[in-house]
């Protein structure tokens, strides 16, 4: 994947957070489930999504000559 | 995107200008409680409009920002989430603020002077109507033998002399009217209560046949002892009501405990609060509300209708009981058709009768339906764990699936296990019974077989008791 995905992944980081902390208030407020309880779902996302940014923008596991002149 | 490119922050800015727009040209719309329900959907949103333009950006090949919510931004957030869940919880009936009274708070540093009512007694025919008319503190209201009704009681004003005090006393009378067969007891407090709150605790004594309709607020209402009907409105405070021949119709807000017991006519509750509990009602049973603490149902002995929350339950009779908190719904001796669908609540039946249909959305469930022979019955938990133990000698059908769990099996080979998918299906017939059918989506399923509660000389009591004496 490219650099613009990685880039995309990240942008998104911040707007799907706020998106997961309203749900989980909305389901508090409803009487499902209590935030004291839901809240490492927000641990979880967050882990999720920089699996992904980490997924989109892969380096080299160990120095390769032949990547060693291009650019990042 | 900086807040200068991001359409998040002018939306949401139009939306609140819109909400206190409607708030101000319909008084009718509670922006207040609209803000306590629905404030999560606002972080909700801002997420989703900056997800769009952040969408919109990437496919137009736009530059895409790295901090699309500032440092600022999630201040603001922190902000959102303590003041939405204050609001939220200063909105619930059992916050501290509802019991504490604006009018007591204001009142607080000022002297409780206390008046006695000058004893009021009309003579009325045997079966009276009483209105007590909406008023602020507490009533006994009891059924007497005779034909009068008399009203005593005091008053508690709260006021920083105690001219204002005699003034408020003067100014606020407890009348008691007679009209035919229509007694109407007025506590006159609006004339005074806007300067200085006037609380008026009344006891009430009617003939016994009097049929009863009160209204009041921040008091307690206990009314017994009568064979007429029974109306009651409150606001806050507690209801007991016991021995009452006709109906009750209860509506009560913000209520700390609701008790009925010993109601021969049909009985609903409307309303929200902490505790409701029923006891030995021969009417039918409706309630439809939001009562937060213990629900408790104790021998009622017709249909019973229940809708709180997220539970609704129905049953023909109860009895034994059903308590009905926080997590749990434990039940013992209900009589089917059993309806009951509940949401994060374990369930626990014991000794039903009748068939069951039972959904919980994610809890566990026990069963023991303890009488022969067995009714049908359908059971299903998207998650959580079924535990169904069937006498010894019951016959049924049973068709079992855990979706993702396992199943165990204490009937033997006449149950056919079989893996299925990453669950597992036990399926089979004892004696060709009603049907059982068990499902959860996530959790094991256990068929359990028990001692027999049959009455004496019934089919299979030999066999099971010898069984388990074994």
């Amino acid at each position: 994947m490219n650099t613009r995905v990685a880039l995309f992944v990240r942008a998104v980081r911040d707007p799907i957070l706020l998106i997961v902390i309203g749900v989980l208030f909305a389901v508090q407020q409803a009487g499902i489930l209590p935030v004291s309880r839901t809240w490492p779902l927000l641990i979880i996302v967050i882990g999720f999504l920089k699996l992904i940014e980490r997924l989109a923008a892969p380096r080299p596991p160990y120095p390769n000559p032949n990547w060693g002149a291009q650019s990042r | 995107m900086n807040s200068r490119s991001s359409l998040a922050g002018p939306l949401i800015l139009i939306a609140i200008g819109g909400l206190f727009l409607a708030h101000t040209i319909s008084p009718g719309f509670d922006l207040e409680r609209w803000i306590a329900d629905y404030w999560p959907y606002i972080l909700v949103a801002w997420g989703g409009i900056l997800l769009l333009e952040i969408g919109i950006r990437f496919l137009r090949g736009a530059p895409l920002p790295l901090k699309p919510v500032s440092a600022g931004g999630w201040l603001a957030v922190i902000v959102i989430c303590i003041a939405g869940s204050l609001t939220h919880f200063a909105h619930r009936h059992d916050f501290w603020w509802h019991h504490a009274g604006w009018v007591e708070g204001v009142q607080i540093f000022g002297q409780e002077h206390d008046y006695v009512i000058a004893p009021l007694q009309k003579t009325v025919g045997p079966a009276p109507r009483v209105i007590l008319e909406s008023f602020h503190g507490s009533a006994k209201v009891a059924g007497i033998d005779g034909n009068t009704v008399t009203v005593t009681g005091h008053k508690a004003i709260r006021s920083f002399d105690a001219h204002q005090a005699d003034a408020a006393n003067a100014a606020t009378p407890v009348s008691l009217a007679l009209d035919g067969n229509t007694v109407v007891i007025r506590c006159n407090q609006e004339r005074f209560q806007a300067h200085t709150p006037v609380r008026a605790d009344l006891e009430i004594e009617v003939p016994r046949a009097a049929s009863v309709e009160a209204a009041g607020a921040q008091g307690d209402f206990d009314i017994s002892s009568l064979t007429g009907d029974v109306d009651l409105k409150n606001r806050g405070g507690s209801m007991h009501i016991d021995n009452i021949g006709g109906g009750v119709s209860i509506e009560g807000h913000h209520s700390d405990i609701i008790r009925c017991s010993g109601v021969k006519g049909p009985m609903t509750v409307r309303g929200d609060g902490n505790d409701l509990e029923l006891d030995g009602i021969s009417g039918p049973v409706s309630v439809a509300g939001r009562y937060l603490g213990t629900f408790l149902l104790h021998q009622l002995s017709q249909p019973v209708e229940i809708s709180n929350f997220h539970t609704n339950f129905h049953a023909q009779r109860v009895d034994g009981e059903m308590r009905l908190t926080s997590g749990d719904l434990n039940a013992v001796d209900l009589v089917g058709p059993v309806r009951l669908a509940t949401h994060a609540t374990d369930v626990k039946l014991n000794g039903f009768t009748g068939t069951l249909d039972l959904s919980v959305d994610s809890g566990d469930v026990e069963l023991t339906p303890r009488h022969l022979p067995l009714a049908g019955m359908t059971v299903h938990t998207r998650s959580g764990d079924i535990e169904l133990t069937l006498p010894a000698g019951a016959s049924f059908t049973l068709s079992a699936f855990a979706a993702r769990g396992d199943v165990r099996n204490e009937f033997g080979a006449a149950l056919h296990e079989h893996s299925e998918g990453r669950g597992t299906r036990l399926e089979g017939s004892i004696g060709g019974g009603p049907p059982i059918t068990l499902m959860t989506g996530s959790g094991n399923i256990t068929v359990r077989r028990a001692d027999v509660a049959t009455p004496a000389g019934a089919p299979g009591t030999e066999r099971a008791v010898g069984f388990f004496r074994r």
